[in-house]
């Protein structure tokens, strides 16, 4: 069966790639808008690996990291996304227990290295 | 029943095809006969909007897929910005990197990068890299590079199937060029590809470029703390103290350039109290003319002594210099000894004259040898004269007289002698001075490329 993915961002355009490109690397690719959403879809899909923007409407990243841990979710690799310049972001995401942090614009390729490595395929 | 149902099908489907027609007057069979018909345009109409939407689909995703390749190439440029230039780190160490990361983007079987004069070459995949494509590479360096993107390129026995070559120019000029060999899943490189190539290619010249920049600053750094160096010599040089004789009060300017011009002088006085001093001017400027000026003064201080006479001196010193010197320098050395009865001799090996000035005659005592250095066998005439109490001698070297100002006029050996008279009555070290301001205001703002030195000696009898 297909790992299933989700991806948690704001951007509709940076939804699209990363489904475009996880899909065409054969993983099911599952979608939320901004962390609520995020948080709800995960609690309810248990996927294998979550994508997870920092800057979002409604509750940020880091927050969605915080509710994962005091659910004991944590189990789920998440590998957050931060802009560029914002190594602080990443140090603190790391701090609250994100399993790996990548930088937008990442390389396409890389998410699905990335992915392919978190999933265990 | 049935019919009343019919009906209402009749008027959904009539509704979605978006057209008016009445059943009310028709049989069952006829109605039977038009729903049928209704339902197969339906059917057709359902098919068709199938179809484009399949079509949109395809057209939504190669959409997708070109700005997903668009997200890969600005990833690659914003990694490739990330190699900031740095001072202490070689270009050739980062090129690598570099390239595999456009690559990354680009996809070409090959991607490599050679120095404009061959030193450098690297490869991703060498095996595909043979002596005809290095050749062909080198030749390209060598015309005018600009840009290359081909298809089916024979070189020498090898094909290949798609080429794109890319110069790296910078602002210190061209430092060699990027090659992509046979892109994958393509026949062809696309405009991206070369975006993204040129991309890198600046970003290579920028570290090229700094390299360049820091070597000339740390050339200039050499320089500078060569000129330094060769100042602190020279001043290392010239007397800490002059001698305090009872017959002779003595001051002096010395006054050195920016860069180091070969000027000293030296004053000594023997036990019996005989006044030496000598004035000279080694050839050549910095370093190399300090060194020469210390290694003269060096040989000239092991020599002096009361018994010395300035003939065998010059000649000595005139020998160690053969002996020691590069043949392109040579020495002007003017050289006197003054005792306390007021006897002076004179020797002047390529020198300006020396100047006595009395309080109504001038007298100047010119050269009378060549300059050390010039010649195998030299003879010095030795000028020997009696002193009057008062007069004054005044040895110096061209930085004084050719002192040019902002026209390029020289200072002159007229203008110096008169202010000397006009001055003989004041303090030596007063003397001394008028000359300098009077140098000063003649120089104005223009640079003094020479060293300039005075000594100005008074006899005074007991």
């Amino acid at each position: 069966m297909a790992k299933k993915i989700l991806v948690v961002d704001d951007s509709e355009v940076l939804r699209k790639i990363m489904e475009f490109n996880l899909k065409r690397a054969g993983f099911e690719v599952i979608q939320a808008t901004n962390g609520l959403e995020g948080l709800e879809v995960i609690e309810k899909e248990k996927p294998d690996l979550v994508f997870l923007d920092i800057m979002m409407p409604k509750m940020d990243g880091f927050t969605v990291l915080k509710h994962l841990k005091e659910r004991n979710m944590l189990n789920i690799p998440i590998v957050v996304v931060t802009a560029k310049g914002g190594e602080d972001d990443a140090e603190q995401a790391t701090k609250l227990g994100a399993t790996a942090v990548i930088t937008k614009p990442f390389s396409p390729k890389k998410l699905i290295e990335i992915a392919t490595e978190l999933t265990g395929r | 029943m049935i019919r009343r149902d019919f009906k209402k099908i009749h008027e959904k489907v009539i509704q979605l095809l978006g057209i008016e027609e009445s059943i009310s007057q028709i049989s069952d069979e006829e109605l039977a006969s038009i729903m049928g018909e209704r339902l197969e345009i339906l059917v057709n109409e359902l098919e068709s909007y199938k179809q484009q939407l399949e079509a949109s689909a395809i057209l939504l995703e190669s959409h997708v897929e070109e700005l997903s390749k668009a997200y890969e190439e600005l990833a690659a440029i914003f990694e490739i910005f990330q190699f900031a230039p740095q001072p202490d780190v070689d270009p050739r160490s980062l090129i690598p990197k570099l390239l595999e990361i456009a690559n990354n983007s680009i996809e070409a079987e090959v991607v490599g990068f050679v120095e404009k004069d061959c030193q450098f070459k690297f490869f991703s995949n060498s095996n595909v890299i043979n002596e005809d494509l290095i050749k062909f590479l080198q030749r390209y360096i060598h015309g005018v590079p600009g840009v290359l993107i081909k298809e089916n390129v024979e070189i020498g026995s090898t094909h290949i199937n798609s080429l794109m070559i890319i110069p790296v120019t910078g602002s210190k000029g061209f430092q060699g060029t990027i090659v992509f060999i046979n892109k994958k899943h393509s026949p062809i490189f696309t405009s991206s590809d070369r975006k993204l190539a040129e991309a890198l290619a600046q970003r290579i010249a920028t570290l090229y470029d700094t390299k360049a920049y820091v070597e000339e600053l740390l050339a200039q750094e050499r320089l500078l703390e060569e000129m330094r160096i060769a100042k602190r010599i020279q001043h290392t040089l010239i007397p800490k103290s002059l001698p305090r004789l009872k017959y002779a009060r003595i001051a002096h300017i010395f006054e050195t350039a920016r860069i180091v011009g070969g000027d000293f002088f030296d004053v000594w006085s023997s036990p019996k109290e005989t006044l030496f001093f000598a004035v000279a001017d080694v050839s050549g400027k910095g370093v190399p003319a300090a060194i020469m000026m210390s290694f003269f003064k060096g040989a000239l201080r092991s020599k002096l002594s009361d018994e010395i006479k300035l003939n065998d001196l010059i000649r000595f010193l005139n020998n160690i210099a053969l002996e020691n010197m590069p043949s392109e320098m040579f020495v002007t050395f003017l050289s006197a000894f003054l005792t306390s009865s007021g006897r002076l001799m004179v020797g002047n090996a390529g020198h300006n004259p020396l100047l006595i000035v009395q309080r109504n005659h001038v007298e100047y005592i010119p050269a009378s040898a060549p300059p050390l250095r010039v010649l195998e066998n030299i003879t010095l005439e030795e000028f020997e004269l009696e002193l009057s109490s008062g007069d004054l001698i005044v040895s110096f070297t061209d930085g004084i007289t050719e002192a040019r100002n902002e026209r390029k006029e020289e200072y002159g050996l007229d203008r110096l002698e008169y202010i000397v008279r006009k001055n003989f009555d004041l303090e030596e070290t007063e003397i001394v001075k008028k000359i300098e301001s009077d140098l000063k205001s003649f120089i104005g703002n223009a640079p003094q490329h020479d060293d300039a030195t005075l000594l100005l000696v008074r006899y005074v009898r007991r």
